[in-house]
């Protein structure tokens, strides 16, 4: 690990640094050992992750989707190096002036919309779409980045990119109020770039119904 | 205030009677009954569902007479009946709700239904004093993340397919272990011994897990991996209980991380596990969290249970008009309004 | 000849770059490679084949880490570079591809660790060519080979995506 590495943010399972490399700024995952898991099962688990993330990554940078470059991956270490992307997160521009416009957020649901359409088409299910996983890019203007790629997974199930475009709808609704109309935009566009849009906007009105969860039995 | 609460929805009937006594605030809450009768099949089979409601159909009465002895009181001084709505398997719920009904006509009481994992979730609370935790939920039939937020327990991540508890009770059938007490308590007891980790299916998707995976892997490979004499039964049921309790602790941590809660409250009858609990701890302490689970008595399915989630709702008003004292199989925890509750 | 850290492991030296054009001796380089001379000390890729510093960097970098770890895929720490630049686990087409010819004119020796002018030394005595600066190497890239060699999307036009794809390429070498 780079010795005068920034601490940016820590989650659940990884701690994120921004650090100077080779020249650049770069994004360092580092994602740590849980003392509640057996450690065999643990390292297996640390480095599988790693190893996934990294994928869907350059996955997604090969189906020309914009997402951060893999610089290099340390398994020994359980790190990822990625590139910095400088710019605001969609959930920040939504409170700016600009974001509040109805322009703009048309604007941004289409390239939303669109780049989770190319995602599910190469069968990447992000797994956490919030508004702080979709990123600006300040050297273009604000074009659309999607990051955080720590919970996505291969899947060609309708069902689990059904879920993912929930997830996001409830993470609109839940902090950002009146964008319905953006939300329905993103959709819009999303209908436009994913193959098989229209059984996954089915499926995504049967998660809603049930509010995500299938019914159990007892 | 008093409630009488009758549980059957799986192979344990449990009648529990409760007191809530009104004149402090918050109300104290007194058990002054809870019994529990259990249907344990043969080793090597699982509880069918007519077998079981025989089973309750056989026991109800004694029960509630032994769980009114305890108590130390009459029919007269209960309030409300409460009873499992479900989920549930079919007879043994209906079994049950049929005695409620008599009951309430018989002695002239208020019903209410109750939703059997709203039950656990209550009970847990009141027993440990968490405020407001993430509810791990861990049955036979039930495997789910669940939170509070505006009037409903809301499910943030549940099992997609068989329950954790299936999935542990179907493996101790693999290696014919007694139902008695419980087959999961012999997976643990065996567990205990086991030192070796056999590599199993992971399965955790965001929030949700999946154990159908690991279940057919272990089950399918338990014989060649026993005959090699390489891993003993002990090794296998401390593999699976590291594997499938790990996915749990995973999705448990990640719930709490989304909400920012720092409280877990592990409720059901797998929850009595010793070691999903030690690794609830690890996980909550690296948090710097807290962990509040239950013992047997109150994590296994009991009557008390009921009559406490019955209770609360019964204090905001709440009662089940007789013609809708039906049962259903599926009812999921975010259907029920919590009134009771900020 | 430029210098620059290794961010991840500082305690090794810096990575020294020297970019040579109008070589001339690339057939004895080459011969003095293939039967594995000591004596050179620092590794040669062809710089048609660098789009940007960082490239090349990061190639240097992955192999002071994997030396460093003892996990070197390749017999030195230079031929590392080289295969490093590559984004196949094939080691000797990676290395015909990334390093030079017996018909090589341009060509940037890569060392890792040393003092500074002594590197320079070395280089400037082994190489037989002009030493130009880095930023002139954005004329001499050879577009159709690195499109093949990184199997580069036809649709990646610009300069930046390009180098994005390359650098990725590289990133999951050891990940595939």
């Amino acid at each position: 690990m780079i010795h005068n590495a920034q601490l940016i943010k820590q989650g659940a399972e990884a701690k994120v640094y921004l650090a100077p490399f080779c020249q650049r700024q770069a994004i360092i995952k580092e994602r740590f050992a849980k003392a509640y898991r057996h450690p065999t099962l643990d390292k297996k688990l640390t480095s599988r992750r790693v190893v996934q993330e990294a994928r869907c990554l350059n996955r997604c940078q090969k189906a020309l989707i914009d997402t951060p470059t893999v610089y290099m991956v340390d398994l020994e270490n359980s790190l990822i190096y990625m590139e910095y992307i400088e710019g605001i997160s969609v959930r920040e521009f939504l409170v700016t002036a600009e974001g509040e416009t109805p322009e703009a957020q048309s604007r941004v649901a289409k390239e939303i919309g669109t780049a989770l359409g190319k995602m599910h088409n190469i069968e990447v299910v992000h797994g956490d779409l919030t508004t702080s996983n979709l990123m600006m890019r300040k050297e273009t203007g604000g074009s659309v980045v999607l990051i955080d790629f720590g919970l996505s997974y291969v899947s060609n199930l309708i069902e689990d990119k059904a879920v993912d475009l929930y997830v996001l709808e409830r993470a609109f609704t839940s902090t950002h109020p009146n964008t319905e109309v953006m939300f329905a935009q993103i959709l819009e566009a999303y209908g436009e770039s994913s193959k098989a849009a229209k059984l996954i906007l089915k499926k995504l009105e049967d998660v809603r119904m049930r509010g995500r969860k299938r019914s159990m039995l007892g | 205030m008093i409630a009488l609460g009758l549980e059957g929805s799986a192979n344990k009937l449990g009648i529990g009677l409760i007191q809530h006594d009104m004149t402090t605030s918050p109300p104290t809450v007194t058990i002054l009954a809870n019994v529990r009768h259990t249907y344990h099949p043969p080793p090597g089979e699982g509880f069918l569902p007519k077998d079981t409601a025989l089973h309750h159909r056989s026991h109800i009465l004694e029960l509630i007479r032994n769980a009114l002895a305890d108590a130390k009181i009459t029919p007269k001084e209960i309030d409300v009946i409460c009873f499992t709505k479900g989920p549930g398997m079919g007879g043994p719920l209906t079994s049950v709700a049929t005695v409620a009904r008599t009951l309430a006509l018989m002695w002239k009481k208020e019903l209410v239904g109750v939703n059997h994992c709203v039950g656990h979730i209550e009970m847990g609370r009141q027993i440990t004093g968490a405020e407001n935790p993430v509810v791990l939920y861990v049955s036979g039939g039930n495997t789910q993340v669940i939170a509070y937020a505006e009037k409903r327990y809301r499910i943030f991540g549940e099992a997609l397919d068989i329950a954790v508890g299936n999935c542990l009770d179907r493996f101790a059938r693999v290696l014919n272990l007694p139902n008695d007490p419980a087959p999961g308590y012999n997976i643990e007891q065996l567990a205990k011994k086991g030192t070796k980790l056999v590599d199993l299916p992971y399965t955790v998707k965001g929030m949700d897990v999946s154990f159908s995976g690991v279940l057919s892997y272990i089950e399918t490979n338990a014989p060649a991996l026993l005959a090699s004499g390489e891993y003993t039964e002990a090794d296998l049921c401390f593999s699976l209980q590291e594997t499938v309790f790990a996915m749990l602790v995973e999705t448990t941590e990640r719930a709490m991380a989304h909400i920012g809660s720092k409280e877990v409250l592990i409720v059901g009858g797998v929850g009595c596990n010793m070691r999903l609990q030690q690794m609830m701890d690890q996980m909550a302490s690296q948090r710097g969290g807290k962990v509040f689970a239950t013992d047997e008595r109150f994590c296994i399915d009991n009557g008390i249970m009921i009559a406490q989630a019955g209770i609360l709702a019964y204090q905001t008003g709440y009662t089940t008009p007789l013609e809708k004292t039906w049962c259903t199989q599926r009812f999921r925890t975010d259907e029920v309004f919590v009134a009771w509750r900020e | 000849m430029e210098s620059f850290p290794i961010d991840t492991l500082p305690s090794v030296g810096d990575i020294h770059l020297a970019c040579f054009t109008g070589v001339r001796n690339a057939a004895d380089l080459k011969e003095r490679l293939q039967v594995q001379d000591k004596s050179l000390t620092f590794a040669m890729v062809e710089s048609n084949l660098i789009m940007d510093v960082f490239q090349i960097l990061l190639a240097a970098t992955k192999a002071a880490q994997d030396n460093e770890s003892g996990k070197l895929k390749t017999q030195t720490l230079s031929s590392e570079i080289v295969y490093n630049l590559s984004p196949t686990n094939n080691i000797a087409e990676s290395l015909k591809r990334f390093g030079i010819t017996e018909d090589t004119t341009s060509l940037i020796a890569v060392k890792i660790g040393g003092d500074p002018d002594e590197v320079l030394e070395d280089m400037s005595n082994t190489v037989d060519g002009n030493l130009i600066s880095f930023s002139k190497l954005d004329q001499e890239k050879d577009m159709e080979k690195l499109r093949k060699f990184y199997k580069i999307d036809p649709k990646v036009t610009d300069d930046k995506a390009i180098l994005n794809w390359i650098i990725g390429g590289i990133a999951m070498k050891n990940v595939q």
